[in-house]
């Protein structure tokens, strides 16, 4: 009987899941069965819960020197590695598949090493060399060429969840987590050493010994930028204790899975299911992250997100590079800022617009509520406006046009529209009175037409008549006309530039009326019309308001046909009393330079061409986002350091098992300690700390990181061998990379496993000495295109690599071949994140303030697709297509999949559709202009291979059924860019 | 006895074998069709699920919890302490104030329920909805919570429900993708794609966002001077090649899914703009989804669209309104009154036309419909109140309904105490409304599962329990 049954049992009567049993066995027989052997359950436990003394396994064991299996096809050996390949595959009587060829081996080296595509003349040069060691001169070039450790810095940064942004609400930006991605780069290109790598990525402050009474070490720039790791897990809003809690426990859980293969995180709430992994030794783990101290949030972070700290540029030229960008980036923002204030000056000029058109209730209940739109109405030319009030909001539409803005309706709802002031005395037209009857200083200078009230809201189809219509319109109860000023059709209307001491409502006959004489408007007409209309200038009418129909509505419109040139707030049409008014206004000041903004923004104002609203915001996206760059050039880190304890800071915090995971429920006390299963035993770890123990809080991450990057640790070695196998041949000898335990299956060769791994160690931990090895062995070199119909049924899965593994690219070397193909990628390398162009304005649809996308459409957004900024709520279409994953948590490896978006991402997609002519005009350029000639270019570009003789008469003949020869290359160019051997590395 | 060794031993040989072999014979599958249509696990009638989700946390007492006690307390403090723990606790012990719910109940239907006077036309079809009450989620923040909702799990990084679904079902339609999103026009909602991520899902599992200008969908417009007859010239150059590549290979399963995909792009160009051209239905069904009234025109119009995707074949739809961080989200931390007649004046016609149109078209035995949000509110303000009081969030508090497919309607379950603080007995974590809506579209929460980082990841995560008096089967 099965003690691991045990376990599971045990977890489903916990979680009352079957989780691995499936519903067949949550039967009554199994229920029986469970409660048979349920009290030997807690037997078994203590006989093997506790790992002290007992005999490891694998992958607990440590590796032993494995002896290099002697085979019989000895001339297939190229290296140990083949050895042990080959021994598997005679064992199940298989046969090696022929060395690839040598065009395919140029493509294959470079696109697995460098992650781009061999040039023609590349292909050439290795072609031609007869050497012996041409091959593997070609392995040490590409493994000593920079752009080495930019497409494997890849890999790595998907196993630390890297990503620009804190991710959930807001995405806030983490202005420095760039560094980081650089750190990678340049460590892998440098070929440091792995467990250095490991060091200072867990423990970088804590390096360095302290052997005197002296004060702590300032730590290298390098260690301090190697600490991001730790920090790159999403964050929002804290939760005090709990968020800790979380925090530590993502650490845990993700340095466990990245260095050492395990799946520590799954004993958080539980013990580990399937691997000897006790709850315990998940916070035994944990405690070792007790001490971590984050930069508290600087002011500004809404989120809390945390800080950061100051670390000096450090890789030869950084500095000088950094300062060069910053004054770059500064003279681009001045230039920014002037430009787009010239273009809003000269909009300004041109159009006399920046104004908008509202509603405000003041007073009492109301409060003092307003919403206006920034349609521009402030530009002497006719307008006409509808606010409706309607169902506790007001609605507006300005010339027939809905507006964005709408507001609620003010105060407690209690009482809305007019209805809701309290003791209604003065209706005025002009000035503003403030519910007084007496001007303020709001006042109005323009022309009015007419002013009707409705007492229910115009409707859409309503709003789209047009004005002349209006006054036919049902539920109208007031009506002031300029036209017929004394609401007599058969008197004539007074002539123009008469003054206007009174003026009477056409429904009602309430007149309103002006005794001052310096305060009457004149009569006028609407610019560029002949319609009549009352011209105030800081004048006003007003009348008792007792009479009006209107004040009692719950719902209502009013229409106001005017014309403005107002630059300040000013009054039109206002009802109040004691202090309390609604009233409507022209404001061009509230809106400020924002409605003038908005008008350009929104395309709706003919006005504005195309090109000035491109322009505009443009250099608008630039003034926001250059200050941003500037933010992240700044010499800072997303760092972290242990605190500084007593006296300073508290001291190292007890540390318990959190029962079922919860923060707040207490078990165990615990201390530190290696995981029991590797360790084999349970002892707390040896701290070692400074001479005089000043420093009690440190030291805790550096045995962690000491532990693991240990030549003893059995998992460490073996993981990163296995990772780097499954990146070289799209699967591992183990098949889950960042998980070793039960669930993995097991090594496919564990032989081989081991002894990669202790080759690594004795290389003293070269990762590049491993891709050496295994790029240079036979079973590497493999054609992937071989026929072996015995060895296809015996292992269809190739599990036995007798062939090389076909498989397709990842995002990234997809995008930076289509513009290495056209010629076009900028190889500039390391620094701030770019913005390459998104496709659809998506840009704008995922879009928060603090975190803007602004598109480099210039050659700085062409360069490696490493370099894009990852915002974690919005990952780049094309790259998402292919795979790409938002890197919340740590991702050992990405499913391929094939898609139909897939093919319109490269067929009809922006960025194909760009770069097909500029590939097109390379091959159209070549000097021997003839058709087989161009295609020979264009199939040997984008494939790195020459083209077949089918290819050349069919290309040819379809070059044939083109008038023009420039779109024949472009069809070719892009059906060469749409190929699946585009695609696939093979 | 029991040994290590066996231990181990055990793990390979019989259910850690089991397991690897599960995720392995998948794989070609998953990467050569991951939209095959797939069998149900369970059998269930609803072949669809259109999830309706409003962000920003529904003030449930003001929506569809008729609360009394809170109008009769009102600007009093909430008595006694008998039912708060947890984080609503600490915010009790400050002053506080009750704040009654402005708006009227009233009963409707034959079940009588209460519904505020918010969502008249929702009240009218109220004896087909089943309601849960007094969810819980994990955490208070918006981030986390609507995350929680979304993909079960309050941390990014997991699968969102819609591409468990279509991981589990594949597609009926190829030529549109299986899992559509459709984003309030007006922004995105927090967390922004991460709620329809596919997470450690294949990526071909991830919601497809539906575009509010030019094409529904990213990429389906010709490049510019490029004509259907050129196109079809190019593709049938290219896929000559790409049946000259993959003849090489042995096992080209993959190459030839690839060489197929071309073909399905090529109808997706035509079928897509079709489907979402709303411009051919008749005016009476515009109107009923409010699209003549700038207030309901905008969710409106997601509705249309949801029910001609969902017409179509689509898998999943999923609809957001509500804008983060903005008053256009259900987030009503000042003015709830105010705010809250705008929010269900804008949905409340269109969701209603949505479930008449799915009614009569007889899509409505087979569509799931579920209508949420990522948390509830609080039935007090903390302080006193002012002029405009608002409601705070509460993670205990979330009311959801479904409709459709095997959901029985009429059905109540759970309920809150009488301030709507928490669940009156036993709450409902949201993981068992998550294993009921797998349930309702014929889906095993215990079998519907995929390995990562070390364990067999599901919706649920830990496992839910379906609540069985939803589910009419």
């Amino acid at each position: 009987m099965s003690s691991n049954l045990f376990c599971k049992a045990g977890h489903i009567f916990r979680y009352n899941a079957g989780l691995i049993l499936g519903r067949a066995l949550i039967s009554s027989k199994v229920i029986v069965v469970v409660s048979l052997i349920l009290p030997l359950m807690c037997v078994t436990f203590l006989l093997c819960g506790n790992a002290q003394g007992q005999e490891k396994n694998w992958p607990y064991s440590a590796p032993v020197h494995p002896k290099v299996p002697t085979v019989n096809l000895k001339r297939w050996l190229a290296n140990d590695i083949d050895a042990f390949i080959l021994k598997k595959m005679e064992s199940k009587q298989m046969v090696p598949a022929e060395v690839a060829k040598t065009s395919t081996l140029v493509r294959r080296l470079y696109l697995d090493l460098i992650g781009l595509p061999p040039t023609a003349e590349e292909c050439d040069e290795f072609l031609e060399d007869q050497s012996p060691d041409a091959y593997s001169n070609l392995v040490d070039k590409l493994l000593n060429d920079s752009r080495f450790g930019e497409h494997w810095a890849r890999y790595w940064l998907d196993l630390a969840r890297y990503a620009d942004t804190a991710g959930y609400e807001g995405d806030p930006d983490l202005p420095y987590a760039w560094r980081y991605r650089d750190y990678v780069i340049d460590s892998l290109n440098r070929d440091k050493p792995y467990d250095q790598f490991i060091r200072e990525q867990l423990a970088g402050d804590e390096l360095y010994d302290i052997t005197e009474a002296s004060e702590l070490p300032n730590p290298p720039a390098e260690n301090l930028v190697a600490l991001t790791f730790l920090r790159l897990a999403p964050f929002t809003e804290p939760r005090g204790d709990e968020t800790r809690h979380e925090m530590l426990s993502e650490m845990t859980s993700t340095v466990a899975s990245v260095f050492l293969g395990l799946t520590v995180g799954c004993a958080k709430c539980h013990d580990h299911k399937y691997d000897s992994i006790p709850t315990k030794d998940f916070y035994r783990m944990k405690a070792f992250f007790a001490t971590v101290q984050i930069p508290p949030p600087v002011r500004g972070d809404i989120f809390q997100i945390g800080g950061s700290a100051s670390v000096e540029y450090y890789r030869d030229g950084a500095t000088d590079w950094a300062k060069a960008e910053r004054e770059t980036l500064r003279s681009d923002a001045a230039k920014a800022a002037t430009k787009r204030a010239e273009l809003l000056a000269e909009l300004h000029e041109r159009l006399g617009l920046n104004a908008g058109f509202g509603i405000q209730a003041y007073g009492g209940e109301f409060g003092n509520d307003y919403v206006f739109d920034v349609k521009p109405v402030a530009d002497n030319k006719p307008h006409w406006v509808i606010v409706n009030a309607v169902n506790h909001s007001w609605q507006y539409y300005t010339d027939s046009r809905l507006s964005d803005q709408q507001g609620s309706l003010s105060g407690s709802n209690a009482g809305h529209w007019y209805n809701g002031i309290e003791n209604p005395r003065y209706l005025s037209v002009g000035a503003g009175t403030g519910g007084t009857g007496q001007p303020t200083e709001s006042n109005f200078n323009g022309k009015i037409a007419q002013i009707l009230v409705f007492n229910r809201p115009l409707s859409t189809e309503e709003a789209g008549l047009g004005f002349e219509k209006l006054a036919r319109l049902e539920g109208l109860q007031y009506w002031l006309d300029a036209s017929d000023l004394d609401a007599n059709p058969e008197t004539a209307n007074p002539t123009a530039d008469s003054t206007v001491a009174s003026w009477t409502d056409k429904i009602s006959g309430v007149v309103i009326s002006q005794m001052d004489e310096e305060l009457q408007p004149k009569l006028g007409v609407l610019p560029d019309t002949q319609i009549p209309a009352v011209e105030f200038d800081d004048d006003f009418l007003v009348g008792d308001s007792a009479q009006l129909l209107f004040l009692k509505n719950k719902t209502g419109s009013i229409v106001t046909f005017f014309s403005s040139s107002d630059d300040d707030e000013s009054y039109i049409f206002e009802v109040g009393g004691n202090g309390q008014f609604v009233a409507t206004f022209v404001n061009p000041t509230a809106a400020g330079a924002g409605g003038l903004e908005t008008a350009i923004a929104d395309g709706t104002d003919q006005r504005i061409t195309e090109e000035e609203r491109r322009q505009f915001l443009h250099w608008k996206n630039e003034e926001q986002f250059l200050p941003q760059q500037l933010k992240r050039l700044t010499p800072r880190a997303m760092t972290l350091r242990h605190s500084f304890g007593p006296p300073y800071e508290p001291g190292v915090p007890a540390s318990y098992v959190m029962i079922r995971g919860e923060w707040d429920n207490l078990g165990e006390m615990i201390e530190p300690g290696f995981l029991s299963a590797m360790s084999g035993q349970a002892e707390p770890a040896e701290i070692r700390l400074d001479t005089f123990k000043r420093w009690p809080t440190r030291s805790r991450r550096k045995a962690l990181a000491d532990w693991i990057a240990s030549p003893d640790n059995s998992l460490t070695a073996r993981v990163i061998v296995n990772r780097l196998w499954y990146w070289h041949f799209g699967r591992g000898i183990v098949e889950t990379p960042s998980d070793f335990g039960a669930l993995s299956g097991g090594p496919s060769h564990e032989k081989l496993l081991d002894f990669l791994a202790l080759k690594l160690i004795e290389n003293k931990w070269s990762l590049k000495s491993i891709h050496r090895l295994i790029c240079n062995s036979n079973t590497y070199k493999q054609q992937s295109s071989v026929e072996n119909a015995f060895a296809e049924k015996e292992d269809p899965g190739n599990r036995y690599l007798w062939k090389y593994p076909v498989r397709r690219l990842g995002a990234e070397v997809v995008r930076d071949r289509i513009l290495a193909v056209s010629g076009r990628l900028n190889l500039e390398q390391f620094g701030l994140p770019i913005f390459p162009p998104l496709p659809g304005g998506i840009e704008n649809r995922v879009k928060y303030s603090r975190s803007k996308w602004a598109t480099q459409y210039n050659e700085k957004g062409r360069k490696r697709s490493i370099y894009i900024y990852q915002q974690r709520t919005l990952n780049m279409p094309l790259l998402q297509t292919f795979d790409a994953p938002v890197c919340d948590e740590s991702r050992p490896r990405r499913r391929m999949s094939t898609t139909a978006l897939q093919a319109l991402a490269m067929y009809n997609g922006p960025l194909v559709t760009t770069e097909v002519p500029h590939f097109a005009r390379r091959v159209l350029d070549v000097s021997d202009k003839s058709a087989e000639n161009r295609i020979k270019m264009a199939v040997k570009l984008a494939l790195s291979r020459e083209a077949t003789d089918e290819e050349l008469t069919r290309f040819s003949e379809y070059y044939e059924t083109f008038d023009d020869s420039q779109e024949a290359m472009i069809s070719i160019c892009r059906v060469l860019y749409n190929s699946s051997e585009f695609l696939y590395l093979d | 006895m029991f040994t290590r060794r066996t231990m181990l031993a055990n793990a390979f040989n019989g259910l850690g074998m089991l397991a690897l072999s599960d995720v392995l014979q998948a794989d070609d599958e998953l990467t050569t069709k991951p939209y095959a249509p797939r069998k149900q696990q369970i059998t269930r009638k609803a072949k669809r699920c259109i999830f309706l989700f409003m962000q920003g946390g529904v003030s449930q007492m003001d929506s569809f919890e008729y609360k009394p006690e809170l109008n009769r307390l009102h600007g009093k403090r909430v008595p006694g302490s008998h039912n708060v723990r947890g984080e609503l606790q600490g915010r009790l012990t400050h002053p506080h104030a009750i704040l009654g719910s402005p708006f009227q109940f009233a009963q409707h239907g034959e079940t009588g329920r209460y519904v505020s006077e918010l969502f008249p036309n929702i009240a009218k079809q109220i004896d087909e909805l089943a309601f849960i009450h007094g969810i819980e989620t994990d955490n208070p923040n918006h981030g986390p919570s609507t995350l929680h909702v979304t993909t079960g799990n309050q941390f990014p990084g997991s699968a969102s429900i819609g591409s468990w679904v279509t991981y589990g079902l594949g597609t009926e339609n190829q030529d549109m993708p299986a899992y559509m999103v459709i984003q309030d026009p007006r922004g995105a909602p927090v967390n922004g794609a991460h709620i329809w991520g596919n997470g450690f899902l294949p990526a071909a599992y991830q919601g497809t966002l539906m575009r509010n200008e030019g094409t529904p969908i990213l990429n389906l417009d010709l490049p510019r001077g490029l004509g259907r007859q050129r196109q079809r010239g190019e593709l049938d150059q290219l896929k000559w090649l790409n049946e000259e590549y993959s003849k090489q290979f042995s096992n080209a399963s993959e190459l030839e899914a690839r060489i197929e995909s071309y073909e399905l792009a090529y109808r997706m160009q035509s079928t897509a703009p079709q489907l979402v051209d709303i411009s051919g239905e008749p005016k009476h069904i515009q109107k009923m989804y409010g699209l003549d009234d700038p207030s309901t025109s905008g969710f409106g119009k997601q509705c249309l669209m949801a029910r001609r995707l969902a017409e179509s074949g689509v898998r999943y739809t999923m609809l957001v309104h509500g804008v983060q961080i903005s008053t256009a989200s259900w987030d009503d931390h000042g003015d709830v009154q105010g705010r809250m007649i705008r929010h269900s004046q804008e949905v409340d016609q269109p969701v209603a036309a949505l479930l008449t149109d799915l009614k009569r078209r007889g899509m409505l035995d087979d569509t799931l419909v579920v209508w949420a949000s990522e948390m509830g509110r609080t039935p007090f303000v903390p302080g006193s109140i002012g002029g405009k009081p608002g409601r705070d969030h509460n993670k205990y508090g979330l009311v959801m309904w479904m409709v459709g497919g095997n959901v029985k309607s009429g059905v109540t379950i759970g309920g809150t105490d009488a301030f709507s603080l928490r669940a009156a007995d036993e709450a409902v974590p949201i993981r068992n409304v998550h294993a009921t809506i797998l349930d309702l579209m014929g889906l095993d929460d215990e079998l519907l599962r995929y390995q990562h980082a070390g364990r067999f990841r599901r919706l649920t995560d830990i496992g839910g329990d379906i609540l069985r008096e939803i589910v009419d089967a």
